[in-house]
């Protein structure tokens, strides 16, 4: 086994690699140089009208009371910890039409502010339920970036068990 | 170690052909993925941008090049390290408890589980396998004389 050489070749499929992954990228690595993904990997033109908070944001809302809260994460992660009044509607089911969603069905004024979030890291469950939101007439979704693991971490309030029927 | 060329090349096909497939999907939309790198919160935001810009295109090359039969051996190596890494990436996503897409396939992509280890892990024994092969076994383009 001639190891020498097959790193050099290792090292030449990686370069080969890198061309056209730098060269196809250029814009968005522009972009990115610019810090325009700092604080968010999700381009807002895919989510319009949704705004993203961090953890101070979404503590706020929860003091003032005046939002909603909604676990998009499956029914056993919910109930074994959530924000205390978090609405649960797990994405999958959602998809599935096994729930209903719209503001008569959750009694929830629409143009009431609804705080989505799931585990973590602006997962896409996050951010797809979200969309289904919007579609059922929710006019002010944000999207908590940190979810229920930086909340649980914050040592914010927390509330166990499943949702009421 | 394995020495049956019509076995070793079909392994090639198969590892080759789940990476251009898994690789274009991401290519695709690389900020997505980075989104999905992102979400297994092992790295920030700013690694998993360039992780999600360079990683699909050396799959990609790793997989045409295990197709085509340009430098089988180092090319199954190269896929070999990529998937221990995967492998090793989703077990520790499960003992801590998180709960994402794998990322692997762009939106085809499924949660991060024990299905998936398995799966990467049937591709690595199968890439593995290609990379332990005596070099005319393969008959490829890149071969050692």
């Amino acid at each position: 086994m001639d190891w020498k050489r097959t790193v050099k070749e290792a090292a030449a499929i990686v370069c080969v690699a890198l061309v056209p992954a730098l060269l196809l990228n250029l814009g968005l690595i522009r972009r990115h140089l610019k810090g325009e993904f700092a604080r968010s990997l999700v381009l807002p033109a895919g989510t319009p009208g949704v705004a993203f908070v961090g953890l101070a944001e979404a503590g706020d809302l929860f003091q003032a009371g005046g939002a909603v809260f909604v676990d998009s994460r499956a029914g056993e992660q919910y109930a074994a910890g959530h924000v205390p009044g978090a609405l649960s509607l797990p994405l999958k089911q959602a998809q599935e039409g096994a729930i209903s969603f719209g503001p008569d069905a959750l009694n929830v004024r629409p143009d009431r502010p609804l705080v989505v979030y799931c585990e973590g890291g602006d997962c896409q469950t996050s951010i797809l339920l979200t969309q289904l939101l919007k579609l059922a007439g929710f006019a002010d979704i944000r999207i908590f970036e940190g979810g229920w693991a930086e909340w649980e971490a914050a040592g914010f309030p927390v509330e166990v068990g499943i949702a009421p029927e | 170690m394995l020495r049956n060329r019509a076995v070793l090349f079909a392994f090639c096909l198969v590892v080759g052909g789940v990476f251009v497939w898994a690789a274009v999907l991401k290519i695709r939309d690389p900020l997505a993925f980075a989104q999905d790198v992102a979400n297994y919160r092992v790295v920030g935001r700013a690694p998993a941008f360039w992780v999600a810009i360079v990683l699909p295109w050396i799959e990609l090359v790793c997989g045409l090049c295990l197709i085509v039969g340009i430098r089988r051996r180092t090319s199954a190596l190269l896929a070999s390290l990529m998937l221990a890494g995967f492998i090793v990436l989703v077990a520790v996503t499960m003992i801590r408890g998180i709960d994402v897409d794998c990322g692997c396939f762009g939106g085809l992509s499924r949660k991060a589980g024990l299905g998936l280890l398995l799966q990467d892990a049937a591709l690595l024994v199968m890439s593995a396998a290609v990379f332990a092969s005596k070099a005319d076994a393969l008959g490829s383009i890149g071969k050692r004389r």
